[in-house]
Formats: C-alpha cells, structure tokens, sequence
C-alpha cells in the first residue's frame, strides 16, 4: 500500500516539477524543453538563477555519482568485489552525494534570489516539495532578468588594440581569466589604452569591476592574454630586467607587522636598489623616503602598531624607494582622512611630475580629482566580466558621461541591484563606437 | 647598473635579521617555554621507566621524538603560508626564493636547538636516569642532544615544505594532524609493522628518531620487566590443585635470579635497528639530515612557483 502511494507520489513529483520547470524555463528565456532532460535541468536551472558556475559543478558532481554507482554495481555485482572495496564505493557515493545536495541548496537559494523570494522557499526544494510548479504557472513569480538579458552586447566594438609606443605605458589586454572546475570564467576582456609619461591617472569603477585584477595583469603579477609594454619594453617578456621600474602598491598591506618602521623600509632598500650603492648613500635614500612620507617620527615603532593611515605609507614607501618609473597604487587613501588623502595624492602627483606614470584606485575620488590628468573607468558588464567604460582625460570624461562628479560616474556604471543605475553596457558600447570612429 | 642587486649570499642577513626580529616582536618566542612544558609532561608519565627497562625506553623514546616533531611542526607550519602573499610580493620584487628558504632553515636551527637543550634540560630536572656515555662523542648529553636536535629539526623542515605548499594557514594546519598520524602509525614504537608497512615507516622521520634515542639509551641490553610483571600477576593460577606459577616467582625471588630472567627476555626481544654503536646512530644521524637537506630543497623548489599563484 505504502508503496503504490509513494509510486504514484513519484510521478506526480516528476510531473509537477517538469511543468514547473518548462514555465520557469520559459520566464528566464532558456530553452523549455530542456526540462525533459534529467539531471541537465538542474544546470540550466541554475543558468536561470545566473549561477552557470555552480551549475556545471552540480552537473558534474551528478555524472560522478553515477559513474561511481555504476562502477560499484559492475565490481561487486559482476565481479564480486566485496569488503573494502564494497565500503570504499559506498563512502565515495555517500560523500559525491552530500556535496551535490550542498550544491543543489545554493542552485535553488540563487533562483530564490533572482525571482525576489525569501530563502526559507528552498526547504520546499530540497524536501521535495513540487513548489516549482506554483513559481512556473503564477504569474506572480518573475525573474529580475533574463538570460538574455546578461548576454554582452558590445564585444565587437571595443576589441582593438591600441598601438605599441616607444614612451610610456601601453595595455592591450584581451583576455583575463581563471579556470575552475566550473569551468573558465572571463575576470576581464578587451581592455586597451596607451599612457604616456608624466601622467597622474584615476582608476575608477565599482567594487567587483576588475581594477584590482587589472593591475595585476598590467604588472604582470597575475599574467593575462595580454600585452603590456612600458617604454617599448615587453613586462610579461622581459620583467627581469624592468622589474625594479615597476612600482606596485597592492591594496592589503603587504609588508611584515611584527618588524619595525624602519627596518621595513631599509631592508625593501636593501633588496630593491643596486648593491653596489654605497652604504651613506643608502642611509640617505632611506632617510629622504622616511622623511617624505611621514615616517621619521615613528621609524623605531612596530609596524603593528601603526595607525591604518601610517601602514599604507610604510607599504607605499617600500615600493617607492625603488624610484619606480611606473607607480601603481591600489586605495593607497583607503582609511585617511580628507586632509590626509589630499596630501597623498599631492606627494603622487609631484612624483608623476618627474615623468612618471602614476596609477591610482581610489573609492573616494572626488576630493582628490583636482590631481588627476586622466581616468580610467571599469565595470561589469552583462557577464560580470570587467570592461573598459571610459579612459582618457577627466574633462573628456565629464562631458561623456555627463555628469562633473566622478561618484555619478560611477553610481552610473554600477548594476542596479548594487543601488547604480545598471548602464554599464550601454556605456561601453558607447565608448567603444566612438573609439572605433575615431 | 639597474640589474645589480644583492645575490644569495648577501640576501640571507636580510631575511635572517627579519626572522629574529619577529622572534622578539612576535609570538615566536613562545614556543621555547612551550617546549618544557610539552617535555616536561611527558617526561612526567614515561620518565621513570626511560633507559631502565626495554619496553619503558621503547614508549619513552617514542614520547620523547614525538614531542621532538610536535615541536618542529609547530616552528614552520605557519611559517610561510602566512606571509605567502608578501613573499609572492618580494620574490618579483627581486627576492631570492633560495636565500629565504637558507635564512629560515638557519632560524628554525636555532630554535631547533633551543628546543633540543630545553627538553634535555627538563629530562634532567626530572631526575630520568641517563646513561654514563654516548656513542659518537664521550659524552651522552651531546649525543642525546644531536640525535634530539636533528629530529626537531627534520620535522621542522617537513612542515616547513608543508607550509611552502599550502596556500593558507587554515590549509597548512588541516594538513599537519595527517602527518603526526602517520609518523605515529609508521614509527614502530606502538603498532607492529607488516613488511610492507616496515618499508613505509623508512620514511618517517619518528622511527629514526626512536632507533637513535634506543640505540643511545642501550635499548637491547636493557631488562625486560613487563613478563616477569605478568607472571607475578599470575601466581594464584591453580593447576591440579597446585599453584605452579608461584612456585615459580617464589623460587627465582629467593634465587635472586629474577634480573637474569628479565635479561633473558631481553635477548629474545633483541632489535637489531636499536643496536648500540656508533655507526647504527651515525646512520640514524646521516638519515635524519637527508630529511632535513631533502625538505629544505623541495621546499625552495615549490615556493620556486609562488608567481603562479592566483587570488
């Protein structure tokens, strides 16, 4: 008796959920038949949610399992392997399983998430209630995109390197990615640009866009399909020879708290410049850098027990002791006050003035924009992968987004679920039509 | 001129300056005091049978090297995968990966040897008897601290080779318990090996550590009591209304043949690995320092590919 009701129970659930699929599939514009399809449902269920990725891992995990299964009925059924092998297979379902159901909980709290529902619909999913079958038929349950909607629209227009120079900075990055068992995402594309020398530049874009991304791949920390030559020299190809020009400031504070202030400094000195240096000159290399960034009064303190503000310029005066030709600082103001910050940015600016190419990410631009010569913008795009919106001066930036404050500029490109106005593809594209025009 | 930088030899005191910095400002320092407890809590449960008896200098030596790779473990773990992104940093910034690895495995010496004296020092005060002379050198208390120093530090180098690999410390510590385990498992000291097994265990760092301190506390000429202990348990075992095991025990008790009983035991129970010559503990010595060499190199050559680390 039990067993006829849960027979019947079974094909009502499968009946149910695939017509709740087919609707939902319908909704987010993925292919409805594809809820015919066992087990691949659940990945494009997940495309519809926008978590391809977890879906592929999902999928994956599922084909595991069966494999397992399969492999376990063929060797003890047939082969009459028995013993540990019998619990070898068991655990190893036993643990696909457990993961797969971890990866199922996130598919379905993802889609409670993209169709503006609260979490707690996922203990219906994952009991096996047939919920899906109301999200399918009601019209009250719509998606807050489709996959349409996150397709990239202006790929071709901005995929034109830029001309290598003989002075200054130029970047023909094509391609960032990293690869994953759910498979390659794309962290950025087609970015290209040239800068010259003595140029002071903002790199802008909301959080997630990719600058810090960008300027790993520009100093080749993390390498990309890409290339990115400074006064004609390749950085990727001969980064050896030209790594003491390149000058990075990385937004953590890389540098040791348990050392002191000024042996932080001096032993960055040590490493970075030429060993044949004489050791009063060194001395009186280390001393200038301490002296112009504030550090002289607090050279014997533990690095520790510095103020957050403090950090940062040890972290920036270990790199700049180098007298790097290419400067790249990211959030070098994160924590210091207005006053602070616009002395930073003075003492960068006065550094870009001896013809080098100064780089700056910075959250708070607007207090410090007076410095800047140039911008350079990110922002995700459909794909959440980093574009390049808008690079060159910051008045041609004014004029085309239209707006004086580099905050507008950004809460423009921002996606809308981030609380921006979502007009990041449309930006892009612009740009990128302008720039094939001219 | 741009290319002339400081080279291996001259990168060293840098790194060496900043490992000993960190020692005094950071909680480094802690693991010498950490050192006597641990020696000193075991010296407490297995001390009093240590070099006298052969099953009590077999679980002693065992103690006694597993506090030596818990304290060498503990030095490095950590050591590299915490500051992994700044030696990512440094290393294209011109550091040497080679030079740095060299300064550690000079700091970690140093504790390493701070840790061996320490534990020595305790087994001391603890008042465990000792043998009157080494193999090696004359004197016992130089041989007990080589044999101590370069177990701690073959585990030290171990972890430190884990900590090159491991990309945070969160890694690097779920890592570590999996190789107490299985230097525990494969020593020989608890678990009867397989010849199978007997082969595993040639690559651990606990059963050359057991076969110095054994061969060193005189480990095959030492009484076996643990029979003579379970036959005395035994004597109101009546047979045919006899009791002939205490017959036996009262016999070699008024004898006084019970020590040559426990001898021949011993000699039963002979362990060729745990013999006492010097060549054995040079052997278990140069063994031990291939650990140390072979570590310390595939620790330069992983962290050698810290640049294709990716967030």
């Amino acid at each position: 008796m039990f067993s006829a009701i849960r027979f019947y129970w079974d094909i009502l659930y499968y009946l149910l959920t695939t017509i709740g699929m087919w609707k939902v599939f319908g909704k987010c514009g993925a292919k409805k038949w594809h809820a015919l399809i066992p087990a691949y449902r659940f990945y494009v269920l997940a495309v519809c949610a926008d978590r391809k990725d977890t879906g592929r891992i999902w999928f994956l995990l599922d084909i595991a399992n069966i494999a397992v299964s399969m492999a376990g009925i063929f060797t003890i059924a047939i082969l009459n392997l028995t013993g540990a092998w019998s619990y070898a297979i068991q655990i190893l379902i036993f643990a696909i399983g457990i993961t797969e159901q971890l990866f199922i909980i996130k598919i379905y709290a993802s889609l409670c998430d993209m169709f503006s529902r609260k979490k707690w619909w996922v203990v219906f999913f994952i009991f096996n209630i047939p919920v899906i079958f109301i999200w399918g038929i009601s019209g009250k349950f719509r998606p807050n995109s489709t996959i349409q909607d996150r397709v990239i629209r202006a790929a071709a227009l901005t995929n034109r390197n830029v001309e290598e120079k003989d002075e200054g900075l130029t970047i023909n990055n094509r391609k960032r990615t990293v690869k994953s068992v759910a498979g390659t995402k794309v962290l950025l594309r087609d970015i290209h640009m040239h800068i010259a020398p003595g140029r002071m530049v903002l790199l802008l874009g909301g959080s997630g866009a990719g600058k810090t991304t960008f300027l790993n791949a520009v100093t080749g920390f993390e390498k990309a399909d890409a290339s990115i030559t400074l006064n004609g020299k390749d950085v990727y190809k001969d980064f050896e020879e030209m790594k003491y020009d390149i000058g990075f400031v990385p937004q953590m504070d890389l540098i040791r708290y348990n050392d002191s202030v000024l042996m932080t400094v001096s032993d960055s000195a040590k490493l970075k410049l030429p060993a044949s240096m004489r050791k009063e000159d060194l001395n009186s290399k280390i001393s200038e850098v301490m002296n112009i960034f504030g550090l002289k009064a607090v050279q014997n303190n533990i690095v520790s027990k510095q103020s957050g503000g403090q950090k940062k310029r040890i972290s920036i005066a270990t790199e700049f002791i180098a007298d790097p030709y290419l400067f790249i600082l990211d959030e070098p103001d994160s924590g210091l006050d207005g006053v602070l910050a616009r002395d930073l940015m003075r003492r960068l600016h006065e550094i870009s003035r001896e013809g080098r190419i100064v780089i700056v990410i910075t959250h708070s631009p607007d207090r410090v924009a007076d410095f800047f010569d140039d911008i350079i913008i990110l922002a995700k795009d459909a794909e959440r992968t980093g574009r390049l919106v808008f690079c060159g001066e910051i008045e041609k930036a004014r004029t085309f987004f239209g707006t004086n404050t580099m905050e507008e500029m950004v809460r423009m490109i921002n996606r809308k679920e981030e609380g921006g106005e979502g007009m990041a593809d449309e930006l892009i594209e612009k740009f990128g039509r302008e720039n094939s025009e001219n | 001129m741009k290319t002339d930088r400081r080279g291996y030899f001259r990168q060293i005191p840098i790194y060496l300056g900043k490992f000993f910095r960190m020692f005094v400002y950071m909680d480094d320092w802690k693991m010498v005091p950490m050192a006597a407890l641990i020696a000193g809590l075991v010296s407490f449960a297995v001390g009093k049978d240590l070099f006298v008896s052969m099953e009590g200098t077999l679980k002693g030596s065992l103690a006694l090297t597993c506090v030596c790779i818990w304290n060498g473990f503990f030095n490095s773990i950590q050591s590299v995968c915490r500051e992994r992104q700044i030696v990512k940093r440094e290393h294209r910034a011109g550091m040497k990966i080679t030079s740095y690895i060299t300064a550690h495995m000079i700091y970690q010496a140093f504790l390493c040897l701070m840790q061996a004296l320490i534990t020595l020092a305790v087994c001391r005060i603890t008042k465990i008897h000792m043998p009157s002379s080494g193999l090696i050198t004359p004197f016992f208390y130089v041989d007990i601290t080589i044999a101590f120093f370069l177990i701690t530090f073959s585990a030290d180098m171990t972890s430190l080779l884990i900590s090159c690999m491991a990309r945070n410390t969160t890694a690097a510590m779920t890592v570590m318990p999996f190789i107490l385990i299985f230097e525990l498992l494969f020593s020989g000291g608890v678990f009867a090996l397989t010849p199978t097994t007997e082969v595993i265990s040639y690559f651990t760092i606990a059963k050359w550590g057991m076969c110095a301190i054994c061969a060193l506390g005189g480990y095959n000429s030492l009484p076996m009591t643990s029979i003579w202990k379970q036959i005395s348990k035994l004597q109101d075992y009546e047979y045919e209304g006899m009791q002939p095991v205490r017959l036996l025990v009262e016999t070699m008790e008024r004898e006084n043949r019970v020590d040559e009983f426990c001898l021949k035991t011993a000699a039963s129970n002979f362990n060729p690995d745990y013999v006492s010559t010097s060549s054995n503990l040079a052997g278990c010595w140069l063994i031990l320092l291939i650990f140390v060499v072979v570590f310390a190199l595939l620790s330069m050559l992983v962290l050698t590919g810290i640049d294709s680390d990716r967030r």
